[in-house]
C-alpha cells in the first residue's frame, strides 16, 4: 500500500468521524451524557486522523484526490488534498482535537440549561464543513461548503440567543459573512464567465492568461469577500462581537481555525490559480495586513473583556499573516523566488502558531468563564492561586501571542521580520525598500504592543488580590479542559523550541509554488547571496538553562539558602485592599493616551468635591470611539437604509403587485425567448 | 569544542563581572558633575554583593512568580550577552540568534518583570508595569529603524557579519546617514536603559518612576539578581551601540595579543559612552512622561531619513 493510499483512509476516516459526531449526537439527544460523549469523542478521533492524513501527504508530497458524489453531471463532489489543502486540513485537525478534549468539561457549564447534544452536533459538522472547505476541487462545491460553515458558525454563535447581546453579535455576523459570500461568488462567476468551467484544474491551467483588467477585477473582490471573513481592518467589525459570544470552545475553533479558511481561500487564488500576480497585489496585502496589525493590536489593548481582546488580537494576528502573504507576492513578481519562499513560510508558519496560541487562548478564556462566570477582567484578580494549571497554560499562550520565547511565536515573527527585513535589503525600488523598513517598524510595535496586553490580561485577572466575591470562590476546572489546553501549550513550546519539523511540512507547501528553500535549514542558512539571520531556540534555551542551573547552586553555595520572610505589600501605612489595585482600565491607560487622536478616545472625568484641593470622589471613564466605525460604517448603513426606502416602492407588500410582477417578468421572458 | 566553551563563559563572565563597574564610573561622573564627592566607584558591586546575602521579604499576595522572575530575567539577559559580540568580532552565540533574537530576548525579560510588578497588589508596581509597557513599545520600533540604517548596508541581521562590514570599510561609512542613525540609536539607548530624559534611575517617586517603580517588591536576593540584571541590560545596550555604530578596534583575528588591545579598546568606549550617559543625564531634565513617544518618534524619523540616505546611495 503506498504513502497516499494510507493517507486518503485516515483523510475518509477523518470525514466518517465527524460525519457520525454530526448525526448521533441528535438521535441520541435524550441521554445527555452519551450525546456529550459520541460527539466529542468522534470529534477527536476525526482530528487525529485529519492530522494523519494531513502530515502524511505534507511529508510524502503526494496530492490525493477522491471522487465522492455525482451531483448531477458536470458538477462532482471531489475531494483532492495536495499540499496546501494538507496544510490547512493539519491547521484544522489539531486544534479541533484540543477542542473536543477540552468541551467534554466545558460544556457541563451548559448541564440543565441547554441541550448539549445539539452543540456536540454542531461542533461536528462545523469541523467537516471547514475541513470540506480547505478540500473540494470546484468553485460550486466550495461555495456550498463554505456556505455551510458559514451557517453552522451563525448558529453556534447564537447558541445563548436568549442573551440581547448574543442576538446583535449573531446579527452583524450574519450579514458580514454573506456580503463575504456575494462577493466570493462574484469572483468566482467571473472566473467561469472567461474559462466556462467550474473546476479548480482548469483555473490553474487558464486563469494566469486572462487580461490584466480582470484579473485585478478578481483580485479585488478576493480581496473583500474573504478579507471580511477573516477579519481584516475596516471589515472586521462581526469579529470582535461574534466570537467573544459564541461558547468559548466554539470561540477557539472559529478564531483559530475558521477564520484562516479565507486566507487558503486568498492562497488558492492568487498563489496556486494566478501565480503570484503583478507586484501591488502583493503591495495591497501587504499595506492592508499592517495597517489590520496595528489597528487590532490598539484596539485590543483597550479591552477589559478577555475574549474581546483575543478577538482583537485575532485581527492583528490575521493582519501579520496577510503581510507575509503580501511580501511573498512581492518577492514572486520581482521573480525572487527564494525570498518569496521565505515570507511564504512565515505566512504559514505564524498561521500554525496562531491556530495553537490563540485556540489555548480563547479555552484559557472559557476556564476563567467557566470558573467565575465573567470575562470582564476587572472583576477577577489572584486566580493564580485558585487555578494555577489554568494560569500557567494560559501565560505560555499569552507568550506566544506576545512572540516571546521560547514559543513558536517567536519563530513566525522572526520569520516575518526577516522577509520584512530581506525587503529593505533586496528588492528594487526605493519606496518599497523604505516600505519594508516602515513595515518592520510596524509591525515590531504590534508585538511589543501584543505584550503589554498580555500583561493587562494576565495581570489584571490572574495576578494579586481577587477583586471580586466570584473571583475569590473561583476552583480549577476539570481535568478534561486543562488536558485540552495542554496539547496546544506542548505544541507551542515544541514548534519554538524545534522548528525544523514545522518548517518541513510548510517547506513542502513552499517548495510548490515557489521553490529552491530547504524549509528544515532555513533558521540556519543563509536565505541570499549575503548572510541572513540566526535563530536557533535549542542552543538559546539550553544555554539559558544551564545559566540557571549554574546560577542557583552559585548562589546556593556561595550564600547559603536564605530565608523567605511572607509579609503584607507596603501601602503607604494603611492595609492594602482589592479597590486600590491597578484596573485594567488604568492599564492600558498611557498607551491608549499617547495614540488618543487616532482611536479617538471619549474620557470622561467628573470630581465631586467641598474644598479645591481635596475631591471626595473621582470617577473616571474611558471609551473608545473607534473612529474607523463610525466613519465608515455610518455613512454606508445610511446609504443602505436609503436605498432600500426606494426599492420600497417596487417592494411594498402588496400581493396583487408581485402577481402583476410575476406576469410582467413572464411576458418579458417569453418575448425574449421567442 | 573546548575554546568555544571557554569563549561563552568568558563572555558571560566579563558581561556580568563588568555591568556593575559601568554603573559605577555613570554615578560617579554624574557625582562629580554635581559637585559631590559620591560614593566610590566599586559600590554597585557592594550593593550586589549585600543584597544577595540579604534575606528577602515577599508579598503575601505574591505567587510563583515573584519567586521564578529574578532568576529568568538575570539567566535571559546572561544568555541575551552570549549574543552581543565584545572583545572578538563573533559572538559565541553568534551562530544561534541574529539582532532580532536578542531584542526578543531583552523583550521577555521586560515581560516577566512587568507581568511581575503586579504579583504583589500594589499600584506602584502597576504604574510603573503599565509605562514601561508603554514607551518600551515605542521604542522598541526605533531600535529596529536606527539598527536597519546600518545592517542594510550589509544586508544580514547578524551582528558579528555586520561588524566585519563596517570594520572593512573604514572611514567610508561616515556619510549624513551613519551621523543621523547614530543619534536615533542614542536616543533609544537612553530610552532602553532607563535614563534622564525618559526615566530617572535613582528614585522611585510615583511621578517619576518607570523601571524602578517595578522593583519595589523586591529585596534582599531577588532586588540583588533584578538590580544586576538591569545593569547587565544597561552594558549590551551600550555594546550594541558599540558595535552598530563604533566598531572599529575590535578583534579580527586569532592572538591573545589582539583580544588584550580590543579589551583595552572595548573599555575605553564603554567609558566614554558612560561619560556621555552622565553629561546627558545632568544638563537636561527628566520629560513628561507624555513627552516621550515624541522623543521616540523623532529618532525613529532620524532612522527613516538616515534608511532613506542609504538607500539612494
Amino acid at each position: 500500500m503506498s504513502v497516499a493510499d494510507l493517507a486518503a483512509i485516515w483523510f475518509l476516516a477523518a470525514l466518517s468521524w465527524l460525519l457520525i459526531g454530526s448525526i448521533t449526537p441528535l438521535l441520541t439527544a435524550g441521554h445527555q451524557p452519551i450525546a456529550k460523549r459520541l460527539a466529542h469523542g468522534s470529534a477527536c478521533l476525526g482530528g487525529l486522523c485529519g492530522s494523519l492524513a494531513a502530515i502524511l501527504v505534507l511529508v510524502s508530497q503526494t496530492t490525493l484526490v477522491l471522487t465522492a458524489w455525482r451531483i448531477m453531471p458536470g458538477l462532482v463532489w471531489r475531494f483532492q488534498v495536495d499540499a496546501l489543502s494538507a496544510f490547512f486540513l493539519l491547521v484544522i485537525s489539531v486544534v479541533l482535537v484540543a477542542v473536543a478534549v477540552y468541551s467534554d468539561g466545558y460544556v457541563r457549564k451548559y448541564e440543565q440549561k441547554k441541550n448539549v447534544a445539539y452543540l456536540g452536533a454542531l461542533l461536528n459538522g462545523f469541523a467537516l464543513s471547514m475541513m470540506a472547505v480547505v478540500t473540494v476541487t470546484s468553485s460550486v462545491t466550495f461555495l456550498i461548503a463554505w456556505e455551510v460553515m458559514s451557517l453552522i458558525s451563525f448558529l453556534l454563535v447564537m447558541f445563548e440567543h436568549e442573551k440581547e447581546q448574543v442576538r446583535t453579535a449573531g446579527y452583524i455576523y450574519f450579514v458580514m459573512t454573506h456580503i463575504a459570500t456575494a462577493f466570493i461568488i462574484l469572483s468566482f462567476l467571473i472566473m467561469f464567465g472567461f474559462t466556462d468551467s467550474i473546476e479548480f484544474m482548469v483555473y490553474q491551467q487558464q486563469l494566469m492568461q486572462l487580461p490584466d483588467g480582470i484579473k485585478n477585477m478578481i483580485f479585488l473582490m478576493c480581496l473583500i469577500g474573504f478579507g471580511t471573513k477573516a477579519g481584516v481592518i475596516p471589515l472586521h467589525i462581526w469579529l470582535p462581537r461574534a466570537h467573544p459570544v459564541a461558547p468559548s470552545s466554539i470561540s477557539a475553533l472559529m478564531s483559530a481555525v475558521m477564520i484562516k479558511t479565507a486566507i487558503y481561500g486568498l492562497m488558492r487564488i492568487l498563489v496556486d490559480f494566478f501565480g503570484g500576480g503583478p507586484a501591488w497585489w502583493g503591495q495591497v496585502l501587504l499595506a492592508a495586513g499592517i495597517l489590520s496589525a496595528i489597528w487590532g493590536i490598539l484596539l485590543a489593548l483597550a479591552e477589559n473583556d478577555i475574549k474581546r481582546f483575543l478577538a482583537y488580537s485575532s485581527t492583528e494576528n490575521i493582519g501579520i499573516i496577510l503581510a507575509g502573504l503580501g511580501t511573498a507576492l512581492i518577492f514572486k513578481a520581482s521573480e525572487q523566488p527564494v525570498m518569496a519562499s521565505l515570507a511564504l513560510t512565515a505566512a504559514l508558519f505564524h498561521i500554525l502558531s496562531h491556530a495553537w496560541f490563540k485556540g489555548l487562548l480563547f479555552m484559557g478564556a472559557g476556564s476563567v468563564l467557566y470558573a467565575t462566570h465573567t470575562k470582564n477582567i476587572n472583576e477577577l484578580g489572584g486566580l493564580i492561586r485558585k487555578m494555577p494549571w489554568t494560569a500557567a497554560l494560559f501565560l505560555v499562550g499569552g507568550m506566544a501571542l506576545a512572540a516571546l520565547p521560547p514559543f513558536s511565536g517567536l519563530i513566525s515573527e522572526w520569520l516575518i521580520l526577516q522577509s520584512l527585513l530581506h525587503l529593505t535589503f533586496d528588492s528594487s525600488g526605493f519606496w518599497l525598500k523604505i516600505a519594508g523598513a516602515l513595515a518592520l517598524a510596524l509591525l515590531a510595535l504590534t508585538g511589543a504592543f501584543a505584550a503589554g496586553g498580555i500583561v493587562k490580561q494576565f495581570g489584571t485577572a490572574f495576578l494579586a488580590m481577587p477583586r471580586t466575591q466570584a473571583a475569590e470562590q473561583a476552583t480549577e476546572v476539570p481535568r478534561s479542559m486543562r488536558l485540552g489546553m495542554a496539547i496546544l501549550a506542548i505544541l507551542l513550546v515544541v514548534g519554538g523550541l524545534w522548528p525544523s519539523g514545522i518548517l518541513q511540512l510548510t517547506g513542502s507547501v513552499t517548495n510548490r509554488y515557489f521553490g529552491q528553500l530547504d524549509g528544515t535549514r532555513l533558521l540556519w542558512q543563509p536565505v541570499s547571496t549575503v548572510t541572513g539571520g540566526a535563530a536557533d531556540m535549542t542552543v538559546l534555551a539550553g544555554v539559558f538553562i544551564l545559566s540557571a542551573v549554574l546560577l542557583f547552586g552559585l548562589l546556593r553555595w556561595k550564600f547559603g539558602r536564605g530565608t523567605v520572610v511572607v509579609d503584607e505589600t507596603w501601602n503607604c501605612g494603611t492595609p492594602l485592599t482589592p479597590s486600590m489595585e491597578y484596573t485594567g482600565t488604568s492599564y492600558s491607560h498611557p498607551v491608549l493616551m499617547i495614540f488618543q487622536n487616532m482611536l479617538g478616545i471619549n474620557r470622561q472625568v467628573a470630581v465631586e468635591r467641598e474644598y479645591p484641593y481635596y475631591p471626595k470622589k473621582i470617577s473616571h471613564r474611558l471609551q473608545v470611539q473607534a473612529n474607523m466605525e463610525a466613519y465608515l460604517y455610518k455613512p454606508l448603513i445610511a446609504a443602505m437604509l436609503a436605498l432600500s426606502q426606494r426599492i420600497r416602492t417596487i417592494q411594498n407588500g402588496n400581493l396583487q403587485n408581485y402577481l402583476a410582477y410575476m406576469v410582467g417578468a413572464l411576458v418579458i421572458a417569453l418575448i425574449w425567448s421567442r | 569544542m573546548l575554546e568555544q566553551f571557554l569563549w561563552i563563559i568568558g563572555q558571560g563572565l566579563l558581561v556580568a563581572l563588568m555591568a556593575p563597574l559601568l554603573q559605577g564610573v555613570i554615578k560617579k561622573t554624574k557625582a562629580r558633575l554635581q559637585n559631590r564627592l559620591g560614593a566610590p566607584i566599586l559600590q554597585p558591586y557592594y550593593d550586589i554583593v549585600k543584597y544577595l546575602q540579604k534575606d528577602a521579604v515577599i508579598s503575601d499576595q505574591a505567587s510563583w512568580l515573584t519567586r521564578a522572575t529574578p532568576y529568568l530575567v538575570f539567566c535571559v539577559m546572561l544568555t541575551a550577552g552570549l549574543l552581543v559580540p565584545t572583545l572578538w568580532g563573533q559572538a559565541p552565540l553568534g551562530m544561534a540568534g541574529d539582532l532580532i533574537i536578542l531584542v526578543y530576548l531583552f523583550a521577555v525579560a521586560r515581560f516577566m518583570t512587568a507581568l511581575t510588578a503586579l504579583d504583589a497588589g500594589s499600584a506602584f508596581g502597576g504604574m510603573g508595569s503599565s509605562r514601561d509597557m508603554a514607551l518600551s513599545a515605542i521604542a522598541e520600533p526605533a531600535l529596529f529603524l536606527a539598527a536597519v540604517a546600518v545592517l542594510i548596508t550589509g544586508g544580514t541581521s547578524r551582528l558579528g557579519d555586520i561588524m566585519a562590514i563596517t570594520v572593512r570599510q573604514d572611514w567610508n561609512v561616515l556619510d549624513p546617514a551613519y551621523g543621523l542613525a547614530c543619534l536615533a540609536m542614542l536616543i533609544v539607548v537612553i530610552a532602553e536603559t532607563g535614563r534622564i530624559p525618559v526615566d530617572n534611575p535613582d528614585t522611585h517617586l510615583e511621578l517619576t518612576m518607570i523601571h524602578e517603580g517595578m522593583l519595589l517588591e523586591y529585596s534582599g536576593r531577588y532586588l540583588g539578581l533584578m538590580v544586576w540584571a538591569a545593569q547587565i541590560k544597561q552594558l549590551l545596550i551600550l555594546t550594541l551601540l558599540i558595535d552598530l555604530f563604533f566598531p572599529w578596534g575590535v578583534a579580527l583575528t586569532p592572538g591573545v595579543s589582539g583580544l588584550l588591545a580590543a579589551g583595552a579598546v572595548y573599555l575605553g568606549k564603554l567609558l566614554v559612552l558612560g561619560i556621555i550617559l552622565a553629561l546627558i543625564e545632568t544638563a537636561y531634565a527628566k520629560m513628561r512622561l507624555f513627552q516621550v513617544p515624541r522623543l521616540l518618534a523623532s529618532s525613529m524619523l532620524l532612522s527613516l531619513l538616515a534608511i532613506m540616505v542609504r538607500i539612494a546611495k
